[in-house]
């Protein structure tokens, strides 16, 4: 067994490529927000300029990673996840913006715990399913003490409200599991019982079932969906092959909801076309192929569970966004990693691929 | 050490996935950005751009001498779109103080909000139009111009043009019956709008450019109308009127040259609503006679040299008793007519037979609305009486039991004036086309034939001897000849279903000059007192209107072809005349080349005088400016200037102003005059002008 432990070694061109992706995000950030932030906040530069110092501490988040033993911090990664909790009680006690309690202010900094909860929960299994002593296979090792963990986190997250981030956690840890080699019926039993809870609240009570039904006829066509969902196809598809061209995209006049948030890849989709989606989409795509690559040729057990599992996070993330826009999933709020505006997406997102960097030095030549 | 197979395995299973998700979202778009992205955008372009309408410019209206009545002017409007709240505080501090208000009013006043338009004054005053543009005012606070109507007479000829609203839609009178006319149609530009539906954008260029308004020439005569209202504000104060109206036509083409009414006690003389000429109906009285004696003369049943016996002024007919102002015993139809024997009518009514009287009444338009272009004009009434009784017959003769309004008077006595043809009342001469043309030629709109031509003449005879030694002596004038008749009817009192014993419609309907009729008319005067004669009071107001509009117009009554509509002018190519007086000839000719003006002056040298027509009067291009010019040395001696070509009217205005006595041959242009040109001027110098219409 050889490893590489320098600071200096790491996979470079995942840090490019993510590069990359953070520079297209911090233009099409300002493109698609600039109408806005002029009308909202008197200055086109506004979300501009934080995106910015966000994806410089960014890159100073990354910077501090590549230069830590994650194996030793991790330890520290279970009472970090209790303190998230107590944080994710805290949030209620914020004021409310957008109809839930998701911030944290603190001063002119406002963080989202749930995106601190979803990287440490990352760590903590990576750490804790590692333990050679831990069977995963036996369901009692399985649920204890993982169930009440994140049973608590999720059921906080969830009555933010945010689903969007409650799914996410959710299917990432259950990833993880499945990764760490728990039964495939174990598995299932976490999976089948929400389903069947969800189909029978939509479909017997009737709970949102419209909506439901919306969802699947919108899925066709996406003009019969919700004004979000419309608008968001409508600018992709007025992009068309090659896009109307940088900052010439009209939709982002007020007509596309949350044009450089939750709606950013419609926004990109628009001035730049299909052809520039699929470049970044390519670069996606090449994110995720390197951080499974890093995790398959990690030395030890716990480099395998972090970093796939982060991998792994970021795509359940992208994925969903992408869905979202795309009309194939329906409408959560979710913002698109690396792309989108917003610190606490951007900074753990990055973070992630920090750790992914770090991983990737010490991988096994 | 590599990973377990177990866990490169599952490793790989959720690549698969990965693998599997972008592949679907790559289709999707495909599906998406290519497939359907033309039907895409089109819905984007459908939603983010629309038409904004672009107000057409309202035509403006002339008279038939080329007088612009109605015009557009462009005022000042302030609205306020605060950007900001800052915006918004400024706004409103700014407006507090402008309108003089407690401080933090404005801003509830005018319902001041950010990024919402608010009309703060449409059609700002002058003066506080001066202030907001001297201050300059905070950013939010805008001020706009919108076309508004004006009209440069005022209040003269009001009645029938109507007024605007303050967007410059026609609300009553013509600017209201002719509203589409007018208004033109708008045009549409192209914008860009963003998703809160505010406009960002508009297109350089018009996607439909405004048709502006057409511009209408009138027929109203607004010199005629002007002393039209003016003698009815005399006659009301003089004769102790309630209310006086009035109505003048071109009896050979029925254009309608005057109409108006006064009534001491209208409210909101600016914005009329109601044109009474048209509107009220009333009993017409004895002037209604002049239509029996047509319809008895049409008969053939009236033998000129045959006496009635008039009963010395109480006649027994039915159950009724008829009343004659003064004892009549024997008189010839003519005097009938000329001294209004109710009963001498009565019974050459009652020899003649209701129905054929009735028919003939049908003939002149009355009990039908003549349809004059106007908003809510009625049509009198005419109802055959259940039995054509002797007294019915009677009543109806005298002009009782039948309503007309001032209009159908008019355009009857028009019909007798013109031969017996009766036209429909023409408002609309035609109108100027885009290249300043006066189009639509105006044709007389024949209604139908009242009464045979031949019966005409000694009708117009008659109504003349009314004027000369009936009962409208005080009508009879020197300046032109009038002929007409007389009525005064008893109001009723629709309260108490019976008349007022001391309320009197005094009218008198007639026409002038009586040679050759050009105008007809009638003047009406609602409940004078002491005097309640028609004859005595709407008579002499009639008579007024005649003589200065006669005085005022010698041309029009020589050659009433010579129209404005019929010389096709290009309206546009007028000018103003220039204040030539008091400045040396050859500064006048001068200024007179600027602005390519013609004119015939009478020296070389000297100072102006004199010019005809005044200053300010509009003229079209092909008019000459007429000067006098006095020289230096000799300041009181003028000479003769050249007449040729001129009009009668200008030649006699120079020839009045000299003080040379003159007389007029033929008519139309002068191609002759006995002085020459150039020959000096003295107290008994007498020209002979010979003309020739051209």
């Amino acid at each position: 067994m050889k490893t590489f432990r320098t600071k200096e070694q790491f996979d470079e061109k995942l840090f490019f490529c993510y590069l990359f992706i953070l520079l297209v995000g911090l233009v099409m950030v300002y493109s698609t927000s600039s109408i806005i932030a002029e009308s909202r906040n008197g200055s086109h530069l506004y979300y501009f300029s934080h995106q910015f110092l966000w994806a410089l501490m960014s890159l100073a988040v990354i910077y501090v990673i590549l230069r830590v033993d994650l194996k030793k911090l991790t330890i520290y990664s279970a009472p970090a996840l209790l303190l998230t909790l107590v944080l994710l009680v805290v949030v209620f006690f914020m004021p409310i913006r957008n109809g839930a309690h998701r911030w944290l202010v603190l001063g002119p900094v406002t963080v989202q715990p749930s995106e601190i909860f979803k990287f440490l929960m990352i760590c903590y299994l990576a750490f804790s399913l590692s333990n050679p002593k831990r069977n995963i296979t036996n369901l009692k090792q399985l649920l204890i003490p993982y169930l009440p963990l994140l049973g608590l986190g999720l059921g906080l997250i969830l009555l933010e409200p945010d689903l969007g981030s409650t799914i996410v956690i959710f299917l990432t840890t259950l990833g993880i599991f499945f990764l760490a080699g728990a039964r495939m019926k174990h598995l299932m039993l976490a999976l089948v019982p929400q389903i069947t809870l969800a189909l029978t609240v939509v479909f017997v009570l009737g709970y949102k079932k419209a909506r439901i039904i919306n969802y699947l006829q919108s899925v066709e066509d996406p003009l019969q969906g919700s004004y979000q969902l419309k608008q968001a196809v409508l600018t992709l598809g007025s992009g068309g092959l090659l896009g109307t061209g940088l900052g010439d995209g009209r939709q982002k006049l007020f007509f596309l909801p949350y044009p450089h948030t939750d709606f950013i890849f419609a926004g990109i989709g628009e001035e730049i076309g299909f052809i520039g989606l699929l470049v970044l989409l390519s670069g996606f795509f090449f994110i995720m192929h390197r951080g499974f690559k890093i995790a398959a040729a990690q030395p030890d057990r716990f480099g395998f569970l972090l970093a796939s599992g982060m991998t792994w996070s970021l795509f359940v993330n992208i994925a969903i966004n992408l869905g979202v826009v795309t009309g194939l999933l329906p409408v959560t709020g979710l913002p698109l990693p690396f792309l989108s505006y917003g610190g606490s997406s951007l900074l753990m997102s990055s973070a992630a691929v920090g750790v992914l960097l770090n991983l990737s030095g010490r991988a096994v030549k | 050490m590599k990973r377990t197979k177990r866990e490169r395995v599952r490793l790989g299973v959720l690549f698969v996935l990965v693998s599997c998700f972008f592949t679907v979202v790559t289709l999707r778009l495909v599906h998406i950005q290519i497939f359907l992205s033309k039907t895409y955008s089109q819905i984007v372009e459908r939603q983010s751009s629309g038409k904004v309408a672009i107000p057409a410019e309202r035509g403006v209206i002339y008279d038939r001498n080329g007088q612009l009545v109605a015009k557009n002017v462009f005022q000042a409007t302030l609205y306020a779109y605060p950007d900001d709240k800052k915006e918004l505080k400024q706004v409103a501090a700014y407006l507090d103080d402008l309108f003089d208000l407690k401080p933090g009013t404005a801003r509830s006043r005018y319902e001041l909000e950010v990024r919402k338009f608010r009309y703060i004054k449409r059609c700002l005053s002058e003066s506080l139009e001066k202030r907001v543009v001297a201050d300059s005012v905070p950013p939010g606070l805008y001020l706009r111009y919108e076309s508004q109507r004006e009209y440069p007479f005022g209040p003269v000829g009001k009645q029938i043009l109507g007024f605007t609203d303050i967007d410059n839609r026609g609300q009553s009178g013509f600017e209201l019956a002719f509203d589409s006319m007018l208004a033109g149609q708008q045009g549409w530009a192209d914008i860009r709008r963003d998703g809160l539906r505010n406009v960002f954008r508009v297109k350089e260029s018009a996607l439909v450019k405004p048709v502006p308004g057409q511009s209408p020439v009138l027929a109203v005569d607004w010199r005629l109308q002007e002393i039209v209202e003016e003698e009815l504000m005399l006659a009301v104060q003089k004769y102790n009127a309630a209310s006086a109206m009035a109505v003048f036509l071109d009896c050979n083409s029925g254009d309608i040259l005057a109409m108006a009414h006064y009534d001491p006690n209208e409210n909101n003389r600016d914005k009329p609503t109601k044109l009474r000429a048209i509107t009220d109906q009333f009993e017409p009285g004895s002037v209604f006679k002049a239509f029996t004696a047509a319809g008895l003369l049409e008969g053939g049943k009236v033998d000129f040299d045959d006496s009635i016996f008039c009963e010395n002024g109480q006649y027994k007919i039915g159950r009724r008793t008829l009343h004659d102002d003064k004892e009549l015993g024997w008189l010839n139809f003519r005097k009938i007519i000329e001294l209004s024997s109710n009963i001498g009518i009565a019974k050459l009514a009652v020899a003649y037979g209701g129905e054929k009287l009735f028919e003939s009444y049908k003939r002149f338009g009355i009990g039908q609305k003549l349809r004059c272009g106007l908003p809510g004009e009625t049509s009198g009434q005419l109802m055959p009486p259940k039995t054509f009784s002797p007294y019915n017959i009677a009543a109806l003769a005298m002009g009782h039991s039948v309503a007309v309004n001032s209009l159908q008077l008019a355009a009857g006595f028009a019909a007798i004036a013109n031969g017996g043809e009766l036209l429909r009342p023409k408002l609309l001469l035609g109108h100027v086309d885009e290249n300043g043309y006066v189009v639509g030629r105006p044709v007389k709109d024949l209604i139908g034939r009242a009464m045979k031509a031949g019966s005409t003449d000694s009708l117009k005879a008659f109504l003349r001897g009314v004027v000369v030694d009936g009962t409208a002596k005080p009508v009879n004038s020197k300046v032109v000849t009038i002929a007409g008749k007389t009525g005064t009817a008893e109001i009723p009192d629709l309260e108490n279903r019976r008349y007022f014993k001391n309320k009197f419609i005094a009218s008198f309907a007639g026409f002038f000059p009586y040679e050759r009729p050009v105008v007809a008319g009638v003047v009406v005067c609602e409940a004078p007192h002491p005097v309640t004669y028609g004859g005595y009071t709407a008579g002499p107001a009639f008579r007024r209107i005649a003589e200065r509009y006669t005085v005022l117009n010698p041309d029009q009554f020589i050659t009433p072809e010579r129209l404005l509509v019929e010389n096709t002018h290009r309206l546009d190519k007028t000018f103003k005349v220039p204040d030539f007086i008091g400045r040396d000839i050859r500064q006048v000719k001068d200024i007179a080349e600027q602005k390519g003006v013609k004119l015939r002056g009478t020296a070389a040298e000297g100072t102006v005088v004199w010019q005809f027509p005044p200053a300010d009067r509009i003229l079209f291009e092909t008019d000459e400016v007429l000067v006098m010019v006095a020289s230096p040395n000799k300041k009181n001696e003028f000479v003769m200037a050249d007449l040729t070509g001129l009009t009668v009217r200008k030649a006699a205005a120079l020839l009045n102003y000299l003080g040379v006595n003159y007389t007029i041959e033929g008519n139309g242009r002068v191609v002759n005059q006995s002085v020459r040109p150039g020959e000096n001027i003295n107290d008994n110098t007498s020209c002979r002008l010979k003309c020739r219409p051209c």
